[in-house]
């Protein structure tokens, strides 16, 4: 209590300095009045009494100082009166001190943003009941209903089992049709999450059987906008491809799974005389791990059920799932392919951050070291020692937190780039956000760095030897300590701007390579958009006349060249495959059969997006519904398949449909589903043979055509307003939406190692050009004895250069074994690339140099007599 | 000059205290009381307004502006709660303080 009224009292009086002089004021005024009142009445004359009474009071200087003095805000004022006096140290170099607070700052900013993205990706608990033991099963996207019944019943480990995938669902209301992304699940879905409904309910066993009435449940972001968030929406009926579904239940708001994009969730019809049950692999499986089974006994458990599959299914090589059994932690398999990047940026971070410690405290050293005449003067005129380490403190503090604060303006203003860089699941951004603790975290960063960098200075003084740190003109001995703190420091940032360059090279030779690569199809101008008519109220006679409407009429648009319809486009959507048996050789059939992509492909798609057709024929208007069943192969098929000979006429089994086809054409080879690796094999065939509920449109302009996704939507509207579109974008953005993660990466890197650059070349100044201004009256005695401005110049730039030739090996050595471990980003280029190695080290050679050049040359033209003159 | 009638270290704080615990006063009725009260004691009138300040900042006193019975605006001191229990533990080893000196004084052997 006494401490508290104590403290209240101190910073009353620290912070209204003002009022608390002038309440002394009149409190001394009053005093003096009433004492020189008395001794006029006692008959003291009043102009007499007036000095008496002032006398008496000990004179006007003393007293008020007693008084301030016992107001115990000393301390304070000290901090206030340093603080001050860091500031005006700031102005006198701006420059200097601007260089450092934004490298400091920068540092700050990268780790900080950085620590706030992994909080909110990798240490945030997920919205699912202990999600440690939610575990995602191998070949994901790849179980058939078939094979998740037979798990289901010999699961071991696990207390439950469930199956989902996802789809694109067509919701329908006054306002016209949208198109959302829907997860179709098992019923078992949401008991293996572990959440429960914040609305209504989840799934009831058996709703994922045939003769179940459809339900769904919605997401909380559905329900409060495409539902209005009607509070009676339990029991609703809304209309999902074009039947009613019945709204069971509401999700709570920050649930999702697989992704923040997946709107609602609906029972899978796991219904056994399907195709979709016993035919291709589509559903992610995953399941809640049994309390207190631990991880040894977990893949034994897993390694059982991959053995079992085995003796129930026959698997081809390419599809064996009992090869490489194994389960992933939900964390992993939802945002697991960040965790690498984040460290890679947040080791960069870290590092740039140490520089530009190195760098402050080399610049406060030198300050220090230049102030120790000041020092001196001041230690011998009685300032005690703790004084002079709080003025340290409070200067390297000072400068410091003013950098915290650069760094939250830069990590604020960046996040979003930032974000955006990730290769993270659709929507998942959105829940990345920096909240006071990053800010918190930035300022106490700060505080302890500021403090880290006031130590060597302080050590020096604390040491006793004030000499040490003082004497600019002093002997040689004194300034050993300093010159080698400086040496070390610079070898250290030497070092760690070489690892820095040499990430950011192989980077920029990695995405040099990938920019490179042929894709086999043009992207320019080549818009693309989905068009859904999902829904039992289009029979396919009429769907497939909608779709000619569409095309024709956006054909027929002005700018436009050509249009497409295809199943899947290049490098954005992967997958959708079987395999496929080749006649007549055997070895290539059965379980043999290689899979291919299957593209359904209309007559204009491929002039659209400019793949060739290198033999034989595209397809043509005659590849229509009741024609003889055609496909086009590509090259990387063709040569497999019938190597030297002539593929056209040969016949295939397409296992996704059962059909058998004629090869009438063969493709150059298009980068299908990623920009990297080995091309897939691809079966084109005529969209036209299928009936098909959703298709991507691709169109080709003549120029940028910014207004023709608004044209597309309004065709689709005047043609039939059932009909929904989805997912506008352009083939451009597609392959840079793909390259994003090395494209980001360059450039975050590239910004790191040019600002470790910069950083180690201001280092390698500063320390150069402190010692030469030491070393002034040594230089002048050299070439008073005949040294010639040529060989000084010389010396002082080799002696600048040795810590950086010594830190730039050691950093070098660093790259190659960090580098290793990153290779994972790296495309083209080995993690010792010579050339990106190389050229890192001889960067900051001759950036050492050129940094020494400046204060080497001032060195040179010292005047002998001028150096020997002064003391 | 004789005997020295300055005040004991520290002894200043518990006069004050006294002074306050009868009403509250201004530092120069303060010094005033004291002086007249004792007879002897001569307070430094520069450092009575240090104590009087310390004593606040101790939350042994606290301060506020009124008029004197002139009509005068002046700083006037109050004994606190916390000031009251101080000035019983000071009284209490003043006493025993004097009465050790007491005895010392009146042993004859």
């Amino acid at each position: 209590m006494r401490l508290l009224t104590d403290l209240w009292f101190r910073v009353r009086a620290a912070l209204r300095p003002a009022s608390m002089e002038r309440q002394l004021d009149e409190e001394f005024a009053f005093h003096l009045e009433m004492e020189a009142r008395k001794l006029t009445q006692a008959g003291m004359p009043p102009n007499e009494a007036a000095r008496e009474a002032e006398r008496r009071f000990g004179g006007p200087v003393r007293p008020r100082q007693m008084a301030r003095d016992s107001w115990g805000t000393g301390l304070f004022r000290d901090a206030v009166t340093d603080v001050r006096h860091a500031f005006r140290q700031f102005r006198r170099r701006p420059m200097h001190s601007a260089l450092g607070l934004l490298t400091l700052g920068l540092g700050l900013a990268a780790t900080i943003g950085l620590f706030g993205v992994i909080r909110s990706l990798l240490l945030r608990p997920l919205p699912i009941l202990d999600e440690a033991a939610v575990r995602v099963f191998w070949s994901e996207y790849d179980w058939r209903g078939v094979e998740f019944d037979f798990l289901k019943e010999r699961r071991r480990g696990f207390d439950a089992l469930a199956a989902y995938s996802s789809e694109a669902a067509t919701l329908r209301d006054d306002r016209g049709s949208s198109v959302l992304l829907k997860a179709v699940t098992s019923a078992e879905f949401f008991d293996v999450l572990g959440t429960p409904a914040f609305m209504g309910r989840t799934f009831r066993p058996g709703e994922d059987r045939p003769g179940a009435e459809p339900v769904v449940v919605v997401s909380h972001g559905m329900w409060q906008t495409e539902l209005g968030a009607d509070p009676g929406v339990i029991g609703r009926r809304i209309a999902l491809d074009g039947r009613p579904v019945t709204v069971v239940g509401v999700m709570p708001r920050g649930f999702f799974f697989p992704t923040p994009e997946h709107r609602m969730w609906s029972p899978l019809l796991l219904d056994p005389s399907t195709d979709n049950y016993q035919g291709n692999g589509w559903l992610v499986l995953f399941g809640r791990v049994t309390a207190g089974t631990s991880e040894e006994q977990l893949a034994g458990h897993v390694a059982a059920m991959a053995s079992s599959l085995g003796e129930r299914f026959t698997y081809s090589a390419a599809w064996d799932k009992t090869r490489s059994p194994a389960v992933r932690t939900a964390r992993d398999y939802l945002v697991g392919n960040v965790r690498p990047v984040l460290l890679l940026l947040f080791g960069a971070g870290v590092l740039l951050l140490t520089m530009a410690c190195a760098n402050v405290a080399a610049l406060v050293l030198s300050r220090t070291a230049d102030r120790g005449q000041e020092m001196t003067l001041r230690v011998s005129l009685g300032a005690g020692r703790a004084r002079l380490v709080r003025h340290i403190i409070a200067e390297s503090l000072t400068f410091s937190l003013m950098a915290g604060l650069v760094g939250v303006v830069i990590a604020r203003a960046g996040l979003g780039v930032l974000v955006a860089s990730l290769p993270l699941p659709d929507g998942l951004g959105a829940t990345v956000a920096m909240d006071w603790t990053a800010f918190a975290v930035a300022l106490t960063l700060a505080a302890v760095l500021g403090l880290v960098v006031a130590i060597a200075p302080s050590r020096a003084l604390l040491m006793g030897n004030v000499r040490g740190v003082s004497g600019a003109r002093g002997s040689a001995a004194s300034g050993g300590a300093t010159r080698r703190v400086h040496q070390s420091l610079v070898g250290l940032e030497a070092a760690l701007a070489v690892l820095l360059m040499a990430g950011a090279l192989l980077l920029v030779r990695s995405v040099a390579g990938l920019l490179a690569v042929d894709l086999g199809f043009d992207p320019k101008h080549v818009a693309a958009v989905d068009v859904s008519m999902i829904g039992d109220d289009f029979t396919r006679v009429q769907r497939h006349q909608l779709f000619e409407d569409v095309h024709a009429r956006v054909s027929s648009l002005p700018g436009v060249i050509s249009a497409g319809w295809t199943n899947r486009l290049p490098i954005r959507d992967g997958g959708w495959q079987g395999p496929v048996s080749v006649d007549g050789v055997p070895e290539l059939q059965g379980a043999q059969a290689p899979n291919a992509l299957f593209r359904q492909v209309s007559t204009d798609y491929l002039t659209t997006m400019g793949i060739r057709v290198i033999r034989g024929r595209d397809l043509e208007a005659t590849d229509r519904e009741g024609a003889p069943r055609v496909a086009l192969v590509n090259q990387a098929f063709a040569d497999r398949a019938w190597p030297g000979l002539d593929p056209l006429g040969r016949r295939l089994r397409l296992g996704v449909t059962g059909d058998t086809v004629t090869v009438v054409g063969v493709t150059q080879e298009v980068r299908s589903s990623t920009v990297t690796g080995a091309h897939p094999f691809v079966t084109w065939v005529p969209d036209a043979q299928y009936g098909n509920d959703y298709k991507t449109l691709v169109v080709k302009s003549s120029r940028p055509n910014t207004g023709l996704q608004q044209a597309i939507r309004r065709i689709t509207r005047e043609v039939d307003p059932r009909i929904a579109v989805n997912r506008p974008t352009t083939m451009d953005q597609v392959v840079s939406g793909a390259l994003s993660q090395p494209l980001q990466l360059r450039f975050f890197l590239s910004l790191f190692g040019a600002l470790a650059l910069t950083l180690g070349m201001v280092g390698i100044y500063s320390v150069a050009s402190y010692s030469v201004s030491r070393r002034r009256a040594e230089i002048g005695v050299r070439m008073a004895l005949g040294a010639s401005p040529g060989e000084v110049l010389r010396q002082v730039v080799l002696q600048a250069v040795a810590p950086v030739a010594l830190g730039t090996g050691v950093g070098l050595m660093g790259a190659v074994v960090l580098a290793r471990g990153a290779s994972q980003f790296l495309y083209g280029v080995s993690a010792g690339d010579p050339v990106s190695l190389g050229l890192a080290g001889g960067a900051l050679l001759v950036a050492g140099a050129v940094a020494a050049m400046v204060p080497a040359f001032r060195a040179s033209r010292v005047s002998p007599v001028e150096s020997l003159g002064s003391p | 000059m004789g005997t020295d009638n300055s005040l004991i270290r520290g002894t200043l704080d518990m006069l004050i205290l006294k002074t306050l615990a009868a009403e509250p006063m201004h530092g120069w009725g303060i010094g005033e009381l004291i002086q007249e009260r004792s007879g002897v004691l001569r307070v430094q009138q520069g450092s009575l307004y240090a104590s009087l300040h310390r004593l606040t900042r101790e939350g042994w006193i606290r301060s506020y502006w009124a008029e004197t019975e002139n009509g005068r605006r002046a700083r006037y001191y109050a004994l606190t709660r916390a000031g009251t229990k101080q000035l019983t533990v000071e009284a209490e080893h003043w006493q025993s303080l004097a009465a050790g000196v007491a005895r010392i004084l009146a042993f004859n052997p």
